[in-house]
Protein backbone atom coordinates (compact mmCIF):
# COMPACT_ATOMS: atom_id res chain seq x y z
CA UNK A 1 0.00 0.00 0.00
CA UNK A 2 1.30 3.27 -1.48
CA UNK A 3 0.55 7.01 -2.31
CA UNK A 4 0.86 7.00 -6.59
CA UNK A 5 0.42 9.93 -8.24
CA UNK A 6 -2.46 10.49 -10.53
CA UNK A 7 -1.22 9.97 -13.39
CA UNK A 8 0.19 6.16 -12.49
CA UNK A 9 -3.65 5.43 -11.34
CA UNK A 10 -4.78 2.59 -13.96
CA UNK A 11 -8.56 1.17 -13.33
CA UNK A 12 -8.72 -1.68 -11.62
CA UNK A 13 -6.37 -0.29 -8.74
CA UNK A 14 -7.71 -0.14 -5.70
CA UNK A 15 -7.99 2.57 -3.35
CA UNK A 16 -6.62 1.74 0.51
CA UNK A 17 -8.15 5.25 1.88
CA UNK A 18 -10.89 8.11 1.28
CA UNK A 19 -10.02 10.51 -1.62
CA UNK A 20 -10.45 13.74 -0.15
CA UNK A 21 -10.77 17.24 -1.65
CA UNK A 22 -9.01 19.94 -0.56
CA UNK A 23 -12.31 21.22 0.14
CA UNK A 24 -12.85 18.40 2.83
CA UNK A 25 -15.62 16.51 0.07
CA UNK A 26 -15.26 12.94 0.19
CA UNK A 27 -14.63 12.28 -4.02
CA UNK A 28 -14.28 8.16 -3.61
CA UNK A 29 -14.51 5.86 -0.77
CA UNK A 30 -11.69 3.61 0.76
CA UNK A 31 -11.72 0.00 -1.35
CA UNK A 32 -13.24 1.73 -4.28
CA UNK A 33 -12.57 -0.07 -7.35
CA UNK A 34 -10.99 2.30 -10.07
CA UNK A 35 -12.89 2.82 -13.42
CA UNK A 36 -12.28 5.25 -16.19
CA UNK A 37 -15.17 7.00 -14.80
CA UNK A 38 -13.51 7.69 -11.65
CA UNK A 39 -10.06 9.02 -13.58
CA UNK A 40 -12.44 11.29 -15.06
CA UNK A 41 -13.76 12.98 -11.59
CA UNK A 42 -10.11 12.81 -9.83
CA UNK A 43 -8.94 14.50 -13.21
CA UNK A 44 -11.39 17.09 -13.02
CA UNK A 45 -10.99 17.64 -9.21
CA UNK A 46 -7.42 18.24 -9.63
CA UNK A 47 -6.46 15.53 -7.42
CA UNK A 48 -2.58 14.82 -7.62
CA UNK A 49 -2.16 11.70 -5.84
CA UNK A 50 -3.91 8.63 -4.20
CA UNK A 51 -4.01 6.05 -1.66
CA UNK A 52 -4.06 2.53 -3.27
CA UNK A 53 -3.24 -0.95 -2.21
CA UNK A 54 -0.29 -3.04 -3.27
CA UNK A 55 1.16 -0.29 -5.63
CA UNK A 56 4.79 1.21 -4.88
CA UNK A 57 5.26 4.87 -6.06
CA UNK A 58 6.30 5.64 -9.39
CA UNK A 59 8.14 8.56 -11.09
CA UNK A 60 5.58 10.96 -12.97
CA UNK A 61 5.96 9.84 -16.13
CA UNK A 62 5.09 13.37 -17.39
CA UNK A 63 8.79 13.79 -16.46
CA UNK A 64 9.93 12.03 -18.30
CA UNK A 65 12.64 13.91 -20.65
CA UNK A 66 14.55 12.65 -24.19
CA UNK A 67 17.25 14.78 -23.12
CA UNK A 68 20.82 13.33 -23.34
CA UNK A 69 22.24 11.98 -20.30
CA UNK A 70 25.32 15.07 -21.23
CA UNK A 71 22.70 18.05 -21.35
CA UNK A 72 20.84 16.82 -18.17
CA UNK A 73 23.97 16.61 -16.04
CA UNK A 74 24.97 20.08 -17.00
CA UNK A 75 21.33 21.37 -16.27
CA UNK A 76 21.34 19.37 -12.85
CA UNK A 77 24.83 21.40 -11.72
CA UNK A 78 22.73 24.21 -13.00
CA UNK A 79 19.97 24.26 -10.96
CA UNK A 80 21.81 22.95 -8.07
CA UNK A 81 24.09 26.59 -8.24
CA UNK A 82 20.12 28.08 -7.78
CA UNK A 83 19.28 26.30 -5.21
CA UNK A 84 22.40 26.97 -3.29
CA UNK A 85 20.68 28.47 0.06
CA UNK A 86 17.66 26.30 -0.85
CA UNK A 87 17.41 23.03 1.79
CA UNK A 88 17.28 20.43 -0.48
CA UNK A 89 16.09 17.68 1.77
CA UNK A 90 12.85 19.28 1.97
CA UNK A 91 10.13 17.62 -0.28
CA UNK A 92 9.09 20.81 -1.87
CA UNK A 93 12.66 21.77 -2.81
CA UNK A 94 13.52 18.62 -3.58
CA UNK A 95 10.75 18.17 -6.30
CA UNK A 96 11.40 21.71 -7.78
CA UNK A 97 14.86 21.30 -8.19
CA UNK A 98 14.04 18.36 -10.25
CA UNK A 99 11.31 20.24 -12.26
CA UNK A 100 14.05 23.10 -12.73
CA UNK A 101 16.64 20.59 -14.21
CA UNK A 102 14.21 19.40 -16.57
CA UNK A 103 13.14 22.91 -17.45
CA UNK A 104 16.85 23.90 -17.98
CA UNK A 105 17.13 20.65 -20.09
CA UNK A 106 14.42 21.67 -22.37
CA UNK A 107 15.61 24.79 -23.13
CA UNK A 108 19.51 23.80 -23.99
CA UNK A 109 18.13 20.71 -26.14
CA UNK A 110 15.68 22.92 -28.20
CA UNK A 111 18.22 25.91 -28.79
CA UNK A 112 21.10 23.59 -29.14
CA UNK A 113 18.93 21.49 -32.03
CA UNK A 114 18.60 25.12 -33.40
CA UNK A 115 21.61 25.57 -33.81
CA UNK A 116 22.01 22.11 -35.78
CA UNK B 1 8.29 51.34 10.04
CA UNK B 2 11.84 52.76 10.39
CA UNK B 3 12.86 56.63 10.16
CA UNK B 4 15.21 55.52 7.32
CA UNK B 5 12.59 53.43 5.27
CA UNK B 6 10.01 56.66 6.04
CA UNK B 7 12.70 59.12 5.18
CA UNK B 8 13.14 57.00 1.76
CA UNK B 9 9.41 56.97 0.71
CA UNK B 10 8.83 60.86 1.79
CA UNK B 11 11.83 61.88 -0.35
CA UNK B 12 10.48 59.47 -3.03
CA UNK B 13 8.88 62.53 -4.64
CA UNK B 14 6.65 61.40 -7.85
CA UNK B 15 5.79 57.79 -6.73
CA UNK B 16 4.76 58.70 -2.90
CA UNK B 17 1.45 58.77 -4.12
CA UNK B 18 -0.70 56.73 -6.62
CA UNK B 19 -2.13 57.61 -9.73
CA UNK B 20 -5.22 59.37 -9.13
CA UNK B 21 -7.48 57.04 -11.29
CA UNK B 22 -6.58 54.03 -8.69
CA UNK B 23 -7.33 56.25 -6.22
CA UNK B 24 -10.89 57.17 -7.49
CA UNK B 25 -11.30 53.15 -8.13
CA UNK B 26 -10.49 52.62 -4.70
CA UNK B 27 -12.71 55.46 -3.25
CA UNK B 28 -15.77 54.32 -5.33
CA UNK B 29 -15.27 50.51 -3.95
CA UNK B 30 -15.35 51.51 -0.47
CA UNK B 31 -18.00 53.57 -0.76
CA UNK B 32 -21.01 51.91 0.55
CA UNK B 33 -23.39 54.58 -1.28
CA UNK B 34 -21.68 53.97 -4.78
CA UNK B 35 -23.22 51.62 -7.42
CA UNK B 36 -22.01 48.86 -9.59
CA UNK B 37 -22.58 51.69 -12.84
CA UNK B 38 -20.89 54.83 -10.53
CA UNK B 39 -17.83 51.95 -9.94
CA UNK B 40 -17.58 51.11 -13.81
CA UNK B 41 -18.00 54.76 -14.82
CA UNK B 42 -14.99 56.02 -12.83
CA UNK B 43 -12.96 52.99 -14.79
CA UNK B 44 -14.16 53.94 -18.04
CA UNK B 45 -12.69 57.38 -17.84
CA UNK B 46 -9.13 55.74 -18.29
CA UNK B 47 -9.11 54.37 -21.89
CA UNK B 48 -6.07 52.75 -21.24
CA UNK B 49 -6.80 51.15 -18.02
CA UNK B 50 -10.33 49.93 -19.69
CA UNK B 51 -8.78 48.35 -22.75
CA UNK B 52 -6.25 46.60 -20.18
CA UNK B 53 -8.81 45.16 -17.50
CA UNK B 54 -10.83 43.91 -20.57
CA UNK B 55 -8.01 42.27 -22.37
CA UNK B 56 -7.05 40.44 -18.83
CA UNK B 57 -10.92 39.65 -17.96
CA UNK B 58 -11.41 37.85 -21.38
CA UNK B 59 -7.71 35.97 -21.06
CA UNK B 60 -7.36 32.55 -20.08
CA UNK B 61 -7.09 33.90 -16.39
CA UNK B 62 -10.93 33.33 -16.67
CA UNK B 63 -11.82 31.60 -19.65
CA UNK B 64 -15.46 32.90 -19.85
CA UNK B 65 -17.68 31.32 -22.33
CA UNK B 66 -18.88 34.60 -23.59
CA UNK B 67 -16.71 37.37 -24.55
CA UNK B 68 -16.81 40.63 -22.22
CA UNK B 69 -17.10 43.32 -23.99
CA UNK B 70 -17.88 46.39 -21.36
CA UNK B 71 -16.65 47.33 -17.97
CA UNK B 72 -19.98 47.16 -17.01
CA UNK B 73 -20.62 43.32 -17.69
CA UNK B 74 -16.81 43.04 -16.04
CA UNK B 75 -18.00 44.65 -12.91
CA UNK B 76 -20.68 42.77 -12.67
CA UNK B 77 -19.19 38.83 -13.77
CA UNK B 78 -15.69 39.44 -11.87
CA UNK B 79 -16.45 41.67 -9.09
CA UNK B 80 -15.60 45.27 -7.45
CA UNK B 81 -12.86 44.14 -5.33
CA UNK B 82 -11.37 42.10 -7.87
CA UNK B 83 -11.45 45.02 -10.52
CA UNK B 84 -10.15 47.12 -7.96
CA UNK B 85 -7.19 44.90 -7.35
CA UNK B 86 -6.22 43.90 -10.98
CA UNK B 87 -6.30 47.69 -11.47
CA UNK B 88 -4.02 48.27 -9.05
CA UNK B 89 -1.71 46.06 -10.24
CA UNK B 90 -1.61 47.18 -13.98
CA UNK B 91 -1.44 50.82 -12.03
CA UNK B 92 1.56 50.49 -10.51
CA UNK B 93 3.90 50.17 -13.42
CA UNK B 94 3.49 53.51 -14.40
CA UNK B 95 4.30 54.66 -11.71
CA UNK B 96 8.46 54.16 -11.61
CA UNK B 97 10.26 55.55 -14.24
CA UNK B 98 13.83 56.48 -14.63
CA UNK B 99 15.85 53.77 -13.24
CA UNK B 100 19.40 53.28 -14.44
CA UNK B 101 19.16 50.35 -16.98
CA UNK B 102 22.65 48.77 -15.61
CA UNK B 103 20.51 48.31 -12.30
CA UNK B 104 17.58 46.09 -13.56
CA UNK B 105 16.04 45.60 -16.65
CA UNK B 106 12.05 47.03 -16.21
CA UNK B 107 10.58 44.61 -18.08
CA UNK B 108 12.36 41.72 -17.14
CA UNK B 109 11.48 43.28 -13.28
CA UNK B 110 7.77 43.45 -14.21
CA UNK B 111 7.95 39.82 -15.62
CA UNK B 112 9.03 38.43 -12.90
CA UNK B 113 6.50 40.12 -11.04
CA UNK B 114 3.64 38.98 -13.49
CA UNK B 115 5.14 35.65 -12.96
CA UNK B 116 5.12 35.72 -8.93
CA UNK B 117 1.38 37.07 -9.49
CA UNK B 118 0.21 34.36 -11.46
CA UNK B 119 1.67 31.80 -8.95
CA UNK B 120 0.12 33.14 -6.04
CA UNK B 121 -3.17 33.02 -8.30
CA UNK B 122 -2.78 29.28 -8.98
CA UNK B 123 -1.46 28.32 -5.71
CA UNK B 124 -4.79 30.31 -3.95
CA UNK B 125 -7.16 28.76 -6.71
CA UNK B 126 -6.10 25.14 -5.49
CA UNK B 127 -6.47 26.08 -1.93
CA UNK B 128 -10.39 27.16 -3.42
CA UNK B 129 -9.53 30.91 -2.08
CA UNK B 130 -12.25 33.27 -2.67
CA UNK B 131 -10.57 36.41 -4.38
CA UNK B 132 -8.02 35.09 -6.35
CA UNK B 133 -7.08 38.32 -7.76
CA UNK B 134 -5.98 39.78 -4.19
CA UNK B 135 -3.06 36.82 -4.27
CA UNK B 136 -2.35 38.13 -7.97
CA UNK B 137 -1.76 41.72 -6.92
CA UNK B 138 0.03 40.39 -3.60
CA UNK B 139 2.57 38.81 -6.04
CA UNK B 140 3.19 41.37 -8.51
CA UNK B 141 3.81 43.93 -5.97
CA UNK B 142 5.80 41.92 -3.45
CA UNK B 143 9.63 43.14 -4.75
CA UNK B 144 8.14 46.75 -5.48
CA UNK B 145 10.72 48.30 -2.36
CA UNK B 146 13.90 47.23 -4.93
CA UNK B 147 12.31 49.70 -7.47
CA UNK B 148 12.72 52.26 -4.66
CA UNK B 149 15.80 51.32 -3.61
CA UNK B 150 16.94 51.57 -7.60
CA UNK B 151 15.35 54.90 -7.93
CA UNK B 152 16.66 56.84 -4.89
CA UNK B 153 20.05 54.62 -3.27
CA UNK B 154 21.33 53.69 -6.92
CA UNK B 155 25.21 53.55 -5.42
CA UNK B 156 24.43 51.15 -2.72
CA UNK B 157 22.10 48.85 -4.88
CA UNK B 158 24.73 48.74 -7.16
CA UNK B 159 27.12 47.72 -4.21
CA UNK B 160 24.78 44.84 -3.05
CA UNK B 161 24.08 43.53 -6.28
CA UNK B 162 27.74 43.63 -7.48
CA UNK B 163 28.74 41.40 -4.10
CA UNK B 164 26.13 39.27 -4.43
CA UNK B 165 27.23 38.72 -8.48
CA UNK B 166 31.09 37.78 -6.60
CA UNK B 167 30.00 36.19 -3.55
CA UNK B 168 26.63 34.20 -4.47
CA UNK B 169 24.70 35.40 -1.83
CA UNK B 170 21.27 36.11 -1.41
CA UNK B 171 20.34 39.77 -2.13
CA UNK B 172 17.52 40.25 0.28
CA UNK B 173 20.10 39.65 2.89
CA UNK B 174 22.93 41.42 1.23
CA UNK B 175 20.43 44.63 1.17
CA UNK B 176 20.67 44.86 5.00
CA UNK B 177 23.95 44.59 5.26
CA UNK B 178 25.06 47.67 2.70
CA UNK B 179 21.71 49.41 3.13
CA UNK B 180 20.20 49.07 6.50
CA UNK B 181 17.18 47.53 5.42
CA UNK B 182 15.86 44.99 2.68
CA UNK B 183 13.48 45.47 0.21
CA UNK B 184 10.39 44.21 1.50
CA UNK B 185 10.48 46.21 4.52
CA UNK B 186 10.83 49.08 1.84
CA UNK B 187 8.11 47.62 -0.38
CA UNK B 188 5.38 47.73 2.65
CA UNK B 189 6.36 51.30 3.90
CA UNK B 190 5.62 52.62 0.42
CA UNK B 191 2.62 50.63 0.52
CA UNK B 192 1.45 52.48 3.72
CA UNK B 193 2.41 55.49 2.34
CA UNK B 194 -0.12 54.75 -0.53
CA UNK B 195 -2.84 53.98 1.69
CA UNK B 196 -3.68 50.46 0.57
CA UNK B 197 -4.94 47.94 3.01
CA UNK B 198 -3.15 46.22 5.62
CA UNK B 199 -3.07 42.87 4.52
CA UNK B 200 -1.03 44.14 1.54
CA UNK B 201 1.83 45.76 3.38
CA UNK B 202 2.29 42.35 5.92
CA UNK B 203 2.86 40.06 2.69
CA UNK B 204 5.13 42.23 1.29
CA UNK B 205 7.01 42.86 4.62
CA UNK B 206 7.74 39.74 5.09
CA UNK B 207 7.67 37.48 1.86
CA UNK B 208 11.29 36.94 3.13
CA UNK B 209 10.25 35.99 6.64
CA UNK B 210 6.58 34.62 6.46
CA UNK B 211 6.68 33.36 9.91
CA UNK B 212 6.86 37.07 11.00
CA UNK B 213 3.32 37.17 9.50
CA UNK B 214 1.06 37.40 12.26
CA UNK B 215 -2.02 38.56 10.87
CA UNK B 216 -2.25 37.37 7.18
CA UNK B 217 -0.09 33.85 7.38
CA UNK B 218 -1.93 32.11 4.21
CA UNK B 219 -1.46 35.16 1.87
CA UNK B 220 2.34 36.01 3.46
CA UNK B 221 2.68 31.96 2.96
CA UNK B 222 1.45 31.78 -0.35
CA UNK B 223 3.17 34.93 -1.95
CA UNK B 224 6.55 33.21 -0.22
CA UNK B 225 6.22 30.19 -2.16
CA UNK B 226 5.19 31.55 -5.39
CA UNK B 227 8.38 33.94 -5.61
CA UNK B 228 10.34 30.68 -4.68
CA UNK B 229 8.63 28.96 -7.85
CA UNK B 230 9.16 31.93 -10.12
CA UNK B 231 12.86 31.59 -9.58
CA UNK B 232 12.92 27.82 -10.25
CA UNK B 233 11.06 28.75 -13.32
CA UNK B 234 13.68 31.52 -13.80
CA UNK B 235 10.57 33.51 -15.05
CA UNK B 236 11.84 37.58 -15.38
CA UNK B 237 14.32 38.90 -12.72
CA UNK B 238 14.27 41.52 -10.09
CA UNK B 239 17.66 41.56 -9.20
CA UNK B 240 17.75 38.13 -7.51
CA UNK B 241 19.89 35.83 -9.13
CA UNK B 242 19.06 32.73 -6.75
CA UNK B 243 16.45 30.59 -5.04
CA UNK B 244 15.25 32.01 -1.62
CA UNK B 245 15.22 29.97 1.23
CA UNK B 246 12.13 28.09 2.05
CA UNK B 247 10.17 28.47 5.43
CA UNK B 248 9.15 24.83 5.84
CA UNK B 249 6.55 26.11 8.14
CA UNK B 250 4.78 28.21 5.13
CA UNK B 251 4.74 25.60 3.31
CA UNK B 252 2.79 23.45 5.66
CA UNK B 253 0.36 26.52 6.25
CA UNK B 254 -0.48 25.75 2.37
CA UNK B 255 -0.98 22.81 2.92
CA UNK B 256 -0.78 21.63 -0.62
CA UNK B 257 1.26 18.16 -1.27
CA UNK B 258 4.19 18.49 -3.14
CA UNK B 259 3.03 16.30 -6.38
CA UNK B 260 1.03 19.13 -7.09
CA UNK B 261 4.06 21.24 -8.28
CA UNK B 262 4.22 19.63 -11.18
CA UNK B 263 0.70 21.10 -12.33
CA UNK B 264 0.95 23.96 -10.48
CA UNK B 265 4.34 25.09 -12.97
CA UNK B 266 2.30 23.87 -16.04
CA UNK B 267 -0.51 26.04 -15.19
CA UNK B 268 1.58 28.74 -14.70
CA UNK B 269 4.04 28.54 -17.80
CA UNK B 270 0.45 28.58 -19.81
CA UNK B 271 -0.59 31.96 -18.13
CA UNK B 272 2.62 33.84 -18.39
CA UNK B 273 3.28 34.13 -21.73
CA UNK B 274 -0.30 35.71 -22.34
CA UNK B 275 -0.63 37.64 -19.06
CA UNK B 276 3.06 39.42 -19.79
CA UNK B 277 2.29 40.11 -23.05
CA UNK B 278 -1.25 41.59 -22.20
CA UNK B 279 -0.11 43.54 -18.99
CA UNK B 280 3.01 44.84 -20.81
CA UNK B 281 1.60 45.85 -24.31
CA UNK B 282 1.13 49.35 -23.32
CA UNK B 283 3.70 50.10 -21.26
CA UNK B 284 6.62 49.72 -23.33
CA UNK B 285 6.19 53.42 -24.68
Amino acid sequence: MGKILFEALKPGMNLAGDVIERSGRVLLRAGTEITDKHLDILRKWGVTEVDTVGAMPEVSPTDLEPADPVTLRESEDIAQKLFRHADREHPAIRELLRLCTFRIARQRSRSGNHVA
Amino acid sequence: MSLETHDLVKSAGSISSLPTIFIRINDAVNNPRSSLADIGRVISEDPGLTARLLRIVNSAFYSFPSKIDTISRAVTIVGTQQLRDLALATSVMKVFKGIPEDLINMEAFWCHSIGCGITARVLASHRREANLERHFVTGMLHDIGRLLLFMNLPKQSRAALMRCQRSEELLYKVEREEIGFDHATVGSALLQAWNLPASLEEVVAFHHAPQKALRYPIETAIVHVADIITHTMELGSSGERLVPHLNSEAWEKIGLPASLLPATLGQVEKQFHDATQMILQDNKS
